[in-house]
């Protein structure tokens, strides 16, 4: 095999002609995508050679009004220029993940550039059971997400799509799921809900012993949660953030702690005083969507574009 | 503030704060979940540094043979690598990287590429493919046709229980050259079992797909599922040399998934593993793709003659190649 390579630069840094100045301490985009950090402490003006890092850990600053947790992705938000939990439709771009918790009202936080999560449970990769009794079942959507829907037939029916990977209490999970309410239906016999779960259900969500969850309630579209490990059992409790039909949100749950499971909307604690608890659970548990309505002629439409759980050592 | 300030020049070495103390050279995952190495013991609640990148030589799982550039995983109950994918489980096994060379059955250490993933040439998850499904009775009364659908990265297809020959099949765009040095990994679960011999289940790679009968692909190295027997079967055929499905030995079992592996670095012998262990070594030409002109293809076909029989399977094939096979 001939020399078809030669060394021009190890990994990790990247030069560049500045097509116009550079500030200190810039952070960009580089042409392949990959976040760039300017380590240089001086200025750089238009056509100087310019050097970028795509590898280490930097202090960035952060907006205050959300929270960061430990090993979730970060973007960078152009516009803002802050680090930021979900990447909108303007020049925000990947940035890598967050080293360390970050509270809301923190601005700054420390990034682990370009580096990206990785995930034990992914909506888009391995193993996942759909399950359908009437209705319109579970289906899938262009580009990797999924939908549960059930039409105007007045029937009892459920749709579920759940994990076959599963995973221990102790295991340190953090699940992500990005959904949308496209329908809410017209009437309470309707239930949604989104979380992780020992099992699963043919008729009723809240018959499965061990769970946490987001939950919708009949055709209101105020977003509770809920949860049981079989021994204390929370019912399902207004987080008091109302869904807008067809408009996504992100939610987390954080289970690092079991007896103490934190929920998130769009990068905010809600229910921080209820104490929602798989303490007594002996999982292990699976990533879990679930829509089942008694019977009754309601429409429903839940689509997820995201779920993923990640887990570590501690 | 400045948009980044540097904190740590590189993502290979990372402060840990272990809760519990940790031993030399312990293997733990990180907050954002990939697999890290402790250098040194670090006492509890005393920052230590711990490693991401790098070869390492770990604790391997006796009994599976590790297949150089194949993603490997850490059992975390068992402390120790394993090539079997964690499924199901329960546990907290995590990815590790790929396997830095060929390891015997026996040997239980071995260097691991620590988060280094596999560049896979063909991924059905990923990828596109052709698919094709056949019902045959002409106005019959089937109200559940067979049909493909791809949730979680997963192939998925299903039979119509109407009495009729059913063909659901897929086959990938890009194909490889048969001495390119190839491995197919393939991760396949029955979740509705065929209830008839009418069922053939064939995944693997071969020069084609048929619309009835996988065997008349002109050349293939696959494995195969015979209707309702729950045994797994291996077959070969490069258009001189024709294997029969033989027994591997090795059983399936509805809603349990396999790991099956075809190392076809060697043209002459393909290789065929089911859950890390190698099968049908000793059966004469089994995997003898000499003849075969190739390119190859990965496919998957499921076909039933005249039968009810349902049918529900997953099945996730991913085929990576190498300029050669070559011990370091």
């Amino acid at each position: 095999m001939g020399a078809h390579s030669g060394l021009y630069r190890s990994d990790g840094q990247i030069s560049l002609i500045a097509a116009a100045a550079v500030v200190a301490l810039e952070l960009r985009q580089l042409a392949d995508g990959r976040a760039g950090a300017r380590i240089s402490t001086a200025a750089a003006a238009q056509n100087d050679t310019t050097v970028w890092k795509t590898d280490g850990q930097y202090t960035m600053p952060k907006a205050s009004g959300y929270e960061l947790l430990d090993g979730l992705p970060a973007y960078w938000d152009h516009s803002a220029g802050v680090a930021t939990w979900r990447k909108v439709n303007d020049r925000d771009y990947f940035l890598g993940t967050v080293v360390g918790d970050v509270a809301n009202a923190t601005l700054t936080c420390l990034i682990d550039l370009n580096v990206q999560p990785v995930w034990e449970i992914d909506l888009r990769q391995g193993l996942w059971t759909s399950e359908a009794t009437d209705g319109l079942g579970v289906t899938s959507l262009f580009g990797g997400g999924v939908k549960l829907a059930f039409d105007a037939v007045a029937e009892v029916a459920q749709a579920a799509l759940y994990s076959e990977r599963t995973l221990p209490i102790a295991s340190n999970p953090i699940m992500m799921v990005r959904f949308a309410v496209v329908d809410n239906g017209d009437n309470a016999a309707l239930d949604i809900d989104i979380g992780l779960a020992i099992g699963s259900h043919a008729t009723d969500f809240e018959a499965i012993t061990e769970f946490v969850a987001f939950h919708l309630d009949g055709d209101t579209l105020d977003l509770d949660a809920h949860s049981d490990d079989g021994t204390t059992d929370v019912a399902p409790t207004d987080t008091t953030v109302n869904l807008v039909e067809g408009t996504y949100v992100e939610v987390w749950i954080d289970a690092r702690v079991p007896t103490a499971i934190k929920l998130y909307v769009d990068g905010v604690r809600v229910l921080s005083g209820t104490t929602f608890t798989l303490g007594a659970a002996t999982g292990p548990v699976k990533a879990i969507l679930h829509m089942e309505k008694t019977s009754d002629d309601t429409p429903a439409e839940l689509r997820v574009v995201e779920l993923k759980v990640k887990t570590s050592e501690q | 503030m400045a948009d980044a300030v540097k904190h740590q020049g590189s993502s290979e070495v990372m402060d840990y704060t272990p809760t519990t103390a940790i031993a030399v050279g312990e293997v733990v995952q990180l907050s954002e979940g990939r697999a890290a190495v402790h250098p040194v013991a670090v006492a509890s609640g005393a920052k230590g540094a711990a490693e991401t990148k790098g070869v390492f030589l770990v604790t391997k799982t006796a009994t599976q043979v590790w297949i150089q550039g194949g993603p490997i995983w850490w059992d975390h109950s068992e402390n120790a690598a394993t090539c079997n994918e964690p499924i199901g489980a329960g546990d907290r096994d995590f990815y590790l990287g790929t396997a830095y060379d060929d390891v015997a059955s026996a040997t239980v250490s071995a260097y691991v590429c620590l988060n280094v993933e596999p560049s896979y040439i063909i991924d059905s998850s990923r990828d596109n493919g052709d698919h094709n499904v056949i019902k045959t009775v002409v106005g019959s009364t089937t109200v559940e046709v067979p049909n493909i659908r791809q949730i979680g990265g997963m192939m998925v297809m299903n039979f119509g229980t109407t009495a009729e020959a059913q063909t659901t099949s897929w086959i990938s765009d890009r194909s490889f050259a048969v001495g390119s040095n190839w491995v197919a990994e393939i991760l396949l679960e029955v979740s509705t079992a065929p209830d008839a011999a009418a069922v053939d289940i064939d995944v693997g790679v071969g020069s084609g797909i048929g619309t009835t009968d996988f065997e008349a692909v002109a050349a293939f190295a696959a494995f195969h599922l015979d209707g309702d027997d729950l045994v797994i079967d291996a077959h070969s055929d490069d258009g001189t040399t024709d294997v029969a499905p033989t027994t591997t030995t090795l059983s399936w079992a509805a809603g349990t998934p396999v790991r099956l592996t075809l190392d076809g670095r060697d043209q002459t012998n393909v290789k065929y593993y089911v859950d890390g262990v190698e099968v049908n070594e000793a059966t004469s030409n089994m995997g003898k793709l000499t003849a075969a002109a190739g390119p190859l293809f990965a496919v998957l076909m499921a076909e039933k003659t005249s039968d009810d029989s349902p049918l529900v399977l997953k099945a996730r094939i991913r085929v990576r190649t190498m300029q050669e096979d070559a011990e370091r």
